[in-house]
């Protein structure tokens, strides 16, 4: 039996895990929550982490839309998505949830934008307005 | 010169800010944001990392999903928000107070407000703050300059780095870096025990076998044009034994050694300040000591977790919001204060009356530690078993209401 101790990367709390492995089964302990089972399990079979990178924006100014991975991706295939989208660059307007790149590599998840950015002065806010009135 | 009246002005248009003012338009105040940058969002819009809302929205999001979410709050509300304008000075004026703006598009003006909500944020502790010799060469950066660099204007500031102070930022950055092709030699942490959350030891160090030196001192930063490598050397009885230092060879050298609450204006104007926080002293209403004054976020204390700056940023607001229609029970009569094994309670007063709602940080590690909290007779008011304690973890408590005018609370090793 192998034992692997890993700590659970779902919440703040980061639950220290004991990850026993024998031969096919695997247990977990010392988890708070059953994410921490569940991560504990898939750390031995088929490690995922949710992807962040910024991606240039195609503008006079230089700036970068935040973008993650829809859903955790497998460790392995994390380099290749990273060296695509620090190399690569997108047109304005950008919405939160626009998909950058779509199924990447076959996987069924999607790399989407994780911010917004309708022209690069950034601001889509209502901006005040000082009115004559209002000067006292 | 130019004014404006509103109930009440928030300073700063970060989570703390956003999450204030939302509450305070809620409630019908007429609200308004005054934040330095070109938007709001503050410091999460440059970390693009996931971990951000877990208890607050109950899902996790990036940092600028996080702003997104409180910033979409805004806008069916009334609340006025002006970017690009900075707050250079709070004074008194019968009962009110008089800021001075200064504003990109505007110029300069004076905002008139009942109340004020302080949520500044904090800045970076840099080199000269820890006193670390050597050259003054380039490629030196504070993390969190590094961060805004590559997140949000896509530069790198080098090849080969090693990142002195192992806290969240430090270990985020250790990641971002690896991420973007940059080579992370180690993280030096002076300290024996790592300064960040457990999870990101995890998910930014052990994930790409990043050597972490404990209980380790940078004693020269070496290069004339540009950093050529730094000399690290292990503390022996608090001091760095010099036999057993060693150069590792890199071209950039990041500082992550802490944030202090950004409160130049709130000093000038008179507000006490706590000297272990560095943020203003306040009572369970998150009131300094200018009536009329609120503060919350990391220009209270710095927070480890967003979602703790907007629960204080609502709490906070809901004191401006019961100031303004007069319904403020101000009648904290209480101090409590932080003994062995605690190093802050915020805040620092209560009502004896009610008891109250506290953050507090621990001086140790222990995977197990008993809290208790005494009253000025030596009797114990309460006490409670807490797990995974370290200094980087903000725990929080609640007192019942005490028969006295002050508590002491002290943390025991288990
Ligand atoms: C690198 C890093 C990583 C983090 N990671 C996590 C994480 O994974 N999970 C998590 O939950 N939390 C995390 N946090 C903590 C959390 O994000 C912060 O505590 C929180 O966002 C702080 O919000 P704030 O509003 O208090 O400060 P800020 O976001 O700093 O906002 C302050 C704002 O005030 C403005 N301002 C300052 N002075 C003036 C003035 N005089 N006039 C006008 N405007 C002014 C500034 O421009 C700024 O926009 C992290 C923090 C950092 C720095
Ligand atoms: S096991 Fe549950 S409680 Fe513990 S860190 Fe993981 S998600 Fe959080």
């Amino acid at each position: 039996m192998k034992k692997i101790e890993k700590i659970c990367i779902n919440c703040p709390a980061g639950c220290h895990l004991e990850i026993a492995v024998d031969d096919n089964k695997i247990s977990v302990s010392g988890n708070r929550c059953p994410k921490g089972k569940s991560y504990g399990e898939s750390e031995i079979t088929d490690p995922r982490r949710t992807v962040t990178a910024a991606v240039l924006v195609k503008s006079d100014k230089r700036c970068c839309i935040p973008v993650k991975s829809s859903a955790p991706l497998p460790v392995k295939l994390i380099p290749a998505l990273l060296k695509k989208l620090y190399s690569m660059t997108v047109g304005l307007p950008i919405r939160h949830g626009d998909v950058i790149i779509k199924n990447f590599s076959g996987t069924a998840i999607d790399i989407i934008a994780a911010g917004e950015m309708l022209n690069s002065d950034f601001p889509s806010e209502k901006n005040l307005q000082l009115s004559e009135t209002e000067l006292i | 010169m130019k004014r404006i009246e509103f109930d009440t002005a928030v300073i700063g248009g970060g989570a703390a800010g956003l999450s204030a003012a939302a509450k305070c338009a809620e409630n019908d105040l007429k609200t308004v944001i005054i934040e330095r940058e070109n938007r709001t969002g503050g410091v999460l819009n440059q970390c693009i990392h996931s971990g951000f809302g877990v208890h607050y929205f109950q899902t996790e999001l990036t940092g600028p999903e996080y702003a997104l979410r409180l910033a979409d709050k805004l806008k069916s509300s009334d609340v006025e928000i002006m970017l690009g304008a900075s707050v250079t000075a709070i004074a008194e004026n019968n009962g009110k107070y008089d800021l001075t703006v200064y504003s990109k598009t505007h110029g300069v003006f004076i905002i008139t407000t009942r109340t004020v909500i302080l949520a500044m944020g904090c800045r970076e502790r840099c080199r000269g703050n820890i006193g670390i010799p050597g050259e003054r060469c380039a490629g030196v950066f504070n993390a969190g300059f590094a961060q805004q660099l590559i997140n949000t204007e896509g530069y790198l500031p080098g090849s080969k780095a090693v990142i002195v102070g192992s806290g969240d930022i430090g270990l985020i950055m250790a990641r971002r870096l690896t991420w973007s092709g940059v080579k992370v030699e180690c993280v030096v942490e002076i300290m024996p025990y790592p300064a960040g959350l457990s999870r990101n030891i995890a998910q930014c160090l052990e994930d790409f076998s990043i050597p972490l030196h404990l209980a380790h001192t940078v004693t020269e930063i070496c290069g004339r044009e540009r950093v050529e490598g730094v000399k690290i050397a292990p503390l022996v009885n608090g001091e760095p034994d010099l036999q057993q230092e060693k150069f590792i060879a890199c071209d950039t050298v990041l500082f992550s050694v802490g944030l202090v609450p950004e409160n130049e204006i709130a000093r000038l104007c008179g507000i006490e300040l706590d000297p272990v926080t560095k943020g203003a002293k306040v009572d369970g209403n998150l009131m300094t000591s200018k009536a009329g004054i609120f503060a919350c976020g990391n220009v209270l204390h710095v927070h480890d977790l967003v979602d703790f700056v907007s629960q204080e940023a609502e709490r906070a607001a809901v004191s401006a919001v019961r100031l303004c229609k007069g319904t403020l029970n101000a009648a904290d009569d209480a101090n409590i204060c932080a003994a062995e094994g605690v190093r802050y309670v915020v805040p620092q007063k209560f009502s004896s009356a009610c008891g109250g709602k506290f953050f507090m940080r621990s001086t140790f590690v222990a995977d197990t530690a008993q809290l208790t909290v005494k009253n000025i007779n030596g009797e114990v008011i309460f006490s409670k078993k807490l797990h995974y304690v370290k200094p980087a973890e903000m725990l929080t408590f609640e007192l019942p209401p005490i028969n006295s005018i002050g508590a002491i609370a002290t943390l025991e090793k288990l």
